[in-house]
C-alpha cells in the first residue's frame, strides 16, 4: 500500500510542500488529489467536493497536475494543441480554448512557440509548457510533482519566481511535491513530511527543516543555507532568529549581525 | 556511428523546413494533398506499364519545383531506399520472366538467361515502388505533421488510428533517444570483444527493457490525459477551408489519374 493514515489539510491560496525521500508515496497523493487514482478507504475532499468518480470531472478542472517529467505530458505534435487538450476536454468554445491557450502560453513565457513541437523544446521550457497545458484550465489548485526534476539553475529560479506570480496574481494553491529543499523555500510556507506512505511531521518549513529527528528519518538534510547557519551558530556563536532558508532571509540576517557587531564596536571603543 | 545514426533519423522524421517554406503544395489544403496524393499512389500501384508512371514522375518533379524543394535534395531522399527494397526484388524478374532473351551466362552450373519481359518488368517495379515513395515524401516534406493528423481526422480515418500515429511520432524519437543511451551505457561498460552470441544477448535484454519502459510511458501518458479531463474523444480544433486553388489541384490531379489509366487502358508503352 503506497498510503497509510495520511491526514492532510491545505487551506485555500496557501503554499504547501509535500516533502519525503523517493517512494515516499508524494506522486500517489497528487494523483489521489486530482481523482486519478482512488484511496482504498478514506475519504478526499477538495474544496469542499468529495473526490469519487461522479465528481472526478469536475475536482480535474479545479485542480490541475503538473507531472513529473514533462514529456508524459506534453504527447500532441505541437505545444498548441497540447495547451488546447485541457479546454477542449472541458467542452469550453473554440473561442474561449483559443483564448485561454494565448493566456496560458503568455504566462509561462512561451508566447510564439504554439507550433513548435515539444521534443524541440528545453528542458526548462518543456517544464513551462507543462504547466502551461494545466493553467490553461484556470485551476484553483496547482499540484506540482517534483517540479525541478532535470532543470538547471537558472530554470529552477525561473521556475520559482513563476510558482510565486502565480500565487500571487491568481491566487492559486500551490501544492509541491519535492525533496529539492532548496528550492522549497521559495514556493511553500508550511510542509507535510511523509516517510513510507505516513505523515511524519507537519507545520512551518522552518519548523520541519529544523527538526533533526524527521529530516533524519526522511532520509533529507535542511536546506544548504540553514545548515551553514547551524554551523555558525555552532562555531561562531552567531545566533540567527529561526535558521534562514533563502538568500534574501541570510542576507537580512548576516546584515543584523554586522550592525549588532558594528554597534558593539561603537561602543567599546567609547 | 550510432549518434550519426540517431541525428539521421530525426533529420529524416522531425525536420519540418521544407513544410514552412512558401511553395505551391505548402498551401494546398492537406484534406486535399493527402486525398490527390492517395488517388495518385493507388493509380501507379494499378498500371502494369511504364508510360503511366512517366507522366505521373513528370507531375513529381514539377511540383518539386513548384513547391520549391532541391530536386537533388529529393532524389536522394526518394532513392536512398530504393536499391535496397525494390532493387532486391526486382533483380529475380529480369531471369525468372519467360520471354525474348537477350543474354544468357552460366553460374555455378545454373544457366541464367536475361529475358527482355524480365528486364521490362523489373523497371516497371522498381520505378512503381520510387513513384509511390516520392508521392509520400512529397506529402510528407510539404506538410506540417500536425496538418497532416487534423487532415486524417477531417478525413474521417478512424480515431484511435489517429491519435496512435501523432503519439507515435511525438514519442518515437523520445525512445530512440532512450534506446541509444542504453547503447551508450552498454559500450561504456564492455571491455573484450564479445562473440556475437553475446552481443544478440546483450542487444535482446535492451529492446525488452525498451518495451517495457514504453508501457510504463503509455501508462503515465494516459494518466496526464485522463488528468487534463481526457475520457476517450478528442476534440479537435483545426479549421480547414478549401478555397479555388485547392479545388484546381484536387481536378489536376485526378485528370492526371485518369491519364495514367488511359494510358494503360489503351496499353501505350508497353511491350
Amino acid at each position: 500500500m503506497a498510503l497509510q493514515e495520511v491526514n492532510l489539510k491545505a487551506a485555500r491560496g496557501e503554499r504547501l510542500a509535500i516533502l519525503g525521500p523517493n517512494g515516499a508515496g508524494k506522486s500517489t497523493l497528487l494523483m489521489i488529489l486530482n481523482g486519478l487514482y482512488a484511496p482504498s478507504s478514506g475519504q478526499v475532499t477538495v474544496l469542499g467536493v468529495p473526490v469519487n468518480d461522479e465528481n472526478k470531472s469536475a475536482i480535474r478542472r479545479d485542480v490541475g497536475l503538473v507531472f513529473q517529467d514533462p514529456d508524459d505530458q506534453l504527447f500532441s505534435p505541437t505545444l498548441w494543441e497540447d495547451v488546447c487538450f485541457g479546454p477542449l476536454n472541458m467542452g469550453l468554445p473554440e473561442g474561449e480554448v483559443n483564448d485561454r491557450s494565448a493566456e496560458a502560453l503568455d504566462a509561462v513565457g512561451l508566447a510564439g512557440y504554439e507550433l513548435k513541437a515539444p521534443h524541440h523544446l528545453s528542458a526548462g521550457e518543456k517544464k513551462r509548457a507543462a504547466i502551461a497545458t494545466v493553467l490553461v484550465m484556470h485551476p484553483k489548485i496547482l499540484l506540482l510533482d517534483e517540479p525541478t526534476v532535470n532543470l538547471d539553475p537558472r530554470n529552477r529560479l525561473e521556475l520559482a519566481n513563476l510558482l510565486r506570480n502565480l500565487h500571487e496574481n491568481n491566487g492559486i494553491t500551490l501544492i509541491t511535491a519535492s525533496h529539492d529543499v532548496n528550492f522549497l523555500p521559495a514556493v511553500a510556507d508550511r510542509a507535510y513530511v511523509l516517510n513510507k506512505g505516513r505523515v511524519i511531521s507537519e507545520g512551518s518549513l522552518r519548523q520541519v527543516f529544523s527538526d533533526s529527528r524527521v529530516m533524519s528519518e526522511a532520509s533529507l538534510e535542511p536546506p544548504t543555507i540553514a545548515r551553514l547557519f547551524s554551523i555558525l551558530a555552532e562555531k561562531r556563536n552567531m545566533r540567527a532568529q529561526g535558521p534562514p532558508l533563502t538568500v534574501e532571509e541570510a542576507l537580512s540576517e548576516l546584515e543584523r549581525h554586522l550592525s549588532s557587531g558594528e554597534r558593539v564596536r561603537k561602543a567599546d571603543s567609547r | 556511428m550510432l549518434s550519426s545514426l540517431v541525428n539521421a533519423i530525426q533529420e529524416t522524421v522531425y525536420a519540418e523546413r521544407h513544410s514552412a517554406t512558401v511553395g505551391l503544395l505548402q498551401q494546398i489544403d492537406p484534406r486535399v494533398k493527402l486525398f490527390s496524393i492517395a488517388a495518385l499512389v493507388v493509380s501507379a500501384v494499378a498500371v502494369r506499364t511504364i508510360a503511366p508512371l512517366i507522366i505521373v514522375l513528370a507531375a513529381i518533379i514539377i511540383l518539386c519545383v513548384a513547391s520549391r524543394i532541391s530536386l537533388t535534395f529529393f532524389a536522394v531522399r526518394t532513392l536512398i531506399f530504393i536499391p535496397v527494397f525494390a532493387g532486391l526484388i526486382a533483380l529475380p524478374l529480369i531471369f525468372i520472366t519467360p520471354g525474348l532473351a537477350l543474354a544468357g551466362f552460366k553460374f555455378n552450373g545454373l544457366v541464367l538467361v536475361i529475358t527482355r519481359e524480365g528486364l521490362y518488368k523489373a523497371a516497371q517495379f522498381t520505378l512503381r515502388v520510387w513513384v509511390c515513395v516520392a508521392l509520400s515524401v512529397l506529402l510528407i516534406l510539404t506538410t506540417r505533421f500536425s496538418k497532416l493528423i487534423g487532415a486524417m481526422d477531417h478525413l474521417r480515418f478512424p480515431r484511435v488510428f489517429v491519435m496512435m500515429t501523432s503519439i507515435t511520432y511525438r514519442f518515437i524519437f523520445l525512445f530512440l533517444n532512450e534506446g541509444y543511451r542504453m547503447l551508450l551505457a552498454r559500450e561504456s561498460r564492455i571491455t573484450k570483444e564479445l562473440r556475437w552470441r553475446e552481443n544478440v544477448g546483450s542487444l535482446a535484454k535492451i529492446v525488452a527493457t525498451l518495451f517495457v519502459r514504453a508501457h510504463e510511458r503509455g501508462e503515465r501518458v494516459y494518466l496526464a490525459m485522463a488528468a487534463r479531463g481526457y475520457a476517450g474523444m478528442l476534440r479537435r480544433l483545426d479549421i480547414m477551408k478549401c478555397v479555388m486553388r485547392d479545388w484546381v489541384f484536387a481536378s489536376a490531379s485526378a485528370l492526371i489519374c485518369v491519364a495514367m489509366l488511359s494510358v494503360e487502358y489503351l496499353r501505350l508503352g508497353g511491350l
